[in-house]
């Protein structure tokens, strides 16, 4: 049985690295969950197929579809399961995490929540343009508002085509140019690697403000996108599952090895049962797509 | 002609295809299409629409 | 486009009176305004509500689904469920104003502007492409600011100005992201910078009956929108314009939405459930009336 499930849809070129990473570390993992495989809800009921539910002790989020990723995440907690996630980000949406880094008093853009079209056409009048919409959800990419006519239909779309959750969003002053931008990549505390077009070097406040970030939010692993503003440095936005395949490394670990370093640690108190090396986790039989199991790296 | 898988960074051989078409990363399973043939490359292929059928 | 239907119903007898039936999903003023003339007129009149209608599709004719009126009147907002009900009816034989293939082109805004190109009638140059990237360069290829639309819809809802390719970007995703596949169906069309108004020519059988303007500060003057209808003469040039765009596309009761242009009128689009309350309020043309009358004579001819 695997000893870290990676929880996602498909294992991309960042999960095969932390797999890797993981290996390295003497770690088995595996693919997690089972795609078409029902999940128990609690530790009472038995999985619907009859089959024992494969429980690895660890589940490291790497989900892109947010929505599955906390559905997951929830049955995992139920069976005493933890998972290593972005926390507020991981659990939440882009409203949680906001309301979070405001109680915490870091700074942020000047934000509104919207409700409704008209709400929205408020907010960008009263901030003025350009300005950015941010969906609730992580998964939705923000989208840039640089006029009143982009303003205007980007707001009745997502409330004409995407009912309540659409009009729902929040409304953020500005837009910053991607030279002024930069993504911190945060693993236990600790700014670990980063990604940015911008030509100057990136300031220890900057990294200091992502770590902060991170902790506000009870985050093991989160990407921090930080916009350099001439009032300071600014958390424009977080990713709980970043990519991080183009990522420069601050320290001398790479992000997927800070990841699986991160594992371990969380592991010592329980020693990992270690796999022969010819070995598959009996649970990723449960995949029907049989590449997945290319995909199981054991130690 | 060997080709990377632009989700997963898997490599193999790609051969006899014509732009276009629609192959399976033999990796992490995920649908791709030939996007050129000299050098061979492969894209994430479109998402099926609901109004896509015979 | 219209004739002596063969095997239509026998013309009816004159100790009878006219049934007309009024499809509508529910009763808008112009509705009921319709109603009331056609009872004025000691018409047997009735609203038929598209949500309580079942046709029968095997059946051989109308009675089978109640709808065995002597003529039909569609007022329905949703207008892909009259293009069923008038395709039916032109089955079983029963005369409609307008026919499935009016409503069901006017349905659609690119079969609208492809039938108005293909009879030469002057509209703003428009581009269809079923990708984002291949949207953007059709947005390029009219110019910026380019006009976004829905193929489907109306009250002015989801038309978008754009000013650049950035901007065409994340409109175009959000209507692929959260949108039905008609979403993806991208209809790119030049920008016109017309007066802070357009043209709405009503149009009745072979007359243009009355014309409204409609104002507003908006780019976009849809009534719906809240412009303000202000009256129109009906110039021989609106006259001459509405009708030929009817006849492109086979409509014998619309509202044509004209738009005044450097080079003249040209023609937005038809729409044959053209609603009339602004204009209503402009003019003294009885609207409702008259197109009670010519489902009077629709019914005497049999025409569809
Ligand atoms: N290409 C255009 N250039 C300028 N204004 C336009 C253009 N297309 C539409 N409009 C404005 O928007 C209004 C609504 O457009 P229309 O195509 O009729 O959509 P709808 O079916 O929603 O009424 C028009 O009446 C006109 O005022
Ligand atoms: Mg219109
Ligand atoms: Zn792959």
């Amino acid at each position: 049985m695997a000893t870290v499930g990676v929880l996602c849809a498909r294992g991309r070129v960042e999960e095969k690295a932390l797999m890797a990473a993981l290996a390295e570390a003497g770690i088995v993992s595996a693919l997690f969950p089972p795609t078409d495989e029902p999940l128990p809800v609690g530790p009472l009921f038995p999985m619907a197929s009859g089959r024992s539910f494969p429980v690895p002790q660890i589940v490291v989020d790497r989900h892109p579809d947010r929505q599955i990723a906390r559905a997951v995440l929830a049955t995992c907690r139920a069976l005493d399961v933890p998972g290593l996630c972005a926390g507020i980000a991981a659990a939440g949406d882009r409203l949680d995490v906001a309301s979070a880094l405001a109680a915490k008093g870091l700074p942020r853009p000047e934000t509104a929540l919207c409700t409704s079209e008209n709400a929205g056409l408020a907010a960008v009048a009263a901030m003025g343009l350009p300005a950015t919409v941010l969906p609730l959800d992580l998964k939705s990419q923000p989208i840039d508002l640089p006029d009143i006519d982009t303003a205007e239909a980007v707001l009745e779309h997502r409330s004409v085509l995407g009912g309540s959750e659409g009009s729902l969003g929040l409304v953020q002053a500005g837009t910053p140019p991607p030279e002024n931008v930069v993504t911190i990549f945060v693993i236990d505390g600790v700014a670990t690697a980063l990604e940015t077009s911008m030509a100057m070097g990136v300031s220890v406040e900057v990294l200091r403000l992502a770590e902060q970030t991170a902790r506000a939010l009870f985050a093991d692993v989160i990407a921090v996108v930080i916009a350099l503003t001439p009032s300071g440095p600014i958390v424009w936005d977080v990713r709980p599952v970043p990519e991080f395949r183009h990522a420069q490394a601050l320290t001398e670990l790479s992000v997927p090895q800070a990841i699986a370093q991160a594992v371990q640690h969380r592991l010592e108190p329980v020693s990992a049962p270690r796999l022969p090396s010819d070995s598959t986790p009996d649970w990723t039989n449960l995949v029907t797509q049989g590449t997945r199991r290319d995909l199981v790296i054991s130690a | 002609m060997n080709v990377t898988c632009p989700e997963c960074g898997a490599e193999w051989e790609l051969s006899g295809v014509e732009q276009g078409e629609i192959v399976t990363c033999p990796d992490c399973g995920v649908d791709l299409e030939v996007l050129t043939t000299n050098p061979a490359t492969v894209g994430l292929a479109p998402e099926e629409g609901e109004d896509w059928g015979e | 486009m219209t004739g002596m239907k063969p095997n239509g119903p026998t013309p009816r007898q004159s100790s009878r009176p006219v049934c007309l039936g009024v499809l509508v999903s529910y009763l808008r003023p112009e509705e009921k305004a319709i109603l009331a003339a056609a009872r004025d007129r000691g018409i047997d009149v009735a609203p038929v509500f598209d949500r309580d209608v079942v046709l029968d599709l095997a059946a051989s004719d109308a009675p089978t689904s109640n709808l065995d009126f002597d003529v039909l009147l569609d007022r329905c907002v949703a207008h892909s469920r009259s293009g069923y009900v008038l395709r039916a009816l032109q089955r079983w034989g029963i005369p409609t104003l307008n026919s499935a293939d009016a409503v069901r082109l006017c349905d659609d805004k690119a079969e609208n502007s492809l039938a108005l190109e293909s009879a030469g009638i002057p509209t703003p140059r428009t581009l269809v492409a079923f990708d984002v990237e291949s949207a953007i360069r059709a947005c390029e290829a009219v110019g910026y600011p380019a006009v976004l639309k829905p193929v489907t819809g109306s009250w002015g809802r989801l038309l978008a100005r754009v000013n650049g390719p950035e901007q065409a970007r994340s409109i175009l995703e959000q209507k692929k992201e959260l949108g039905s596949f008609h979403h993806a169906i991208f209809y790119v069309q030049e920008y016109i910078a017309k007066p802070d108004r357009d043209i709405r020519a009503y149009v009745i059988g072979d007359r243009v009956l009355a014309a409204s303007y409609r104002t507003a500060k908006h780019w976009v003057t849809n009534a719906a929108r809240g412009a303000e209808s202000a009256p129109c003469p009906v110039t021989p040039d609106i006259e001459a314009l509405a009708l030929r765009a009817c006849a492109a596309v086979g409509a014998r009761l619309a509202g044509v939405d004209l738009i005044e242009t450097q080079d003249g009128l040209a023609v937005i689009e038809v729409n044959t459930g053209g609603e009339f309350k602004g204009l209503m309020s402009t003019t003294d043309v009885d609207i409702a009336g008259a197109i009670v009358d010519e489902a009077l004579d629709t019914a005497r001819l049999g025409v569809t």
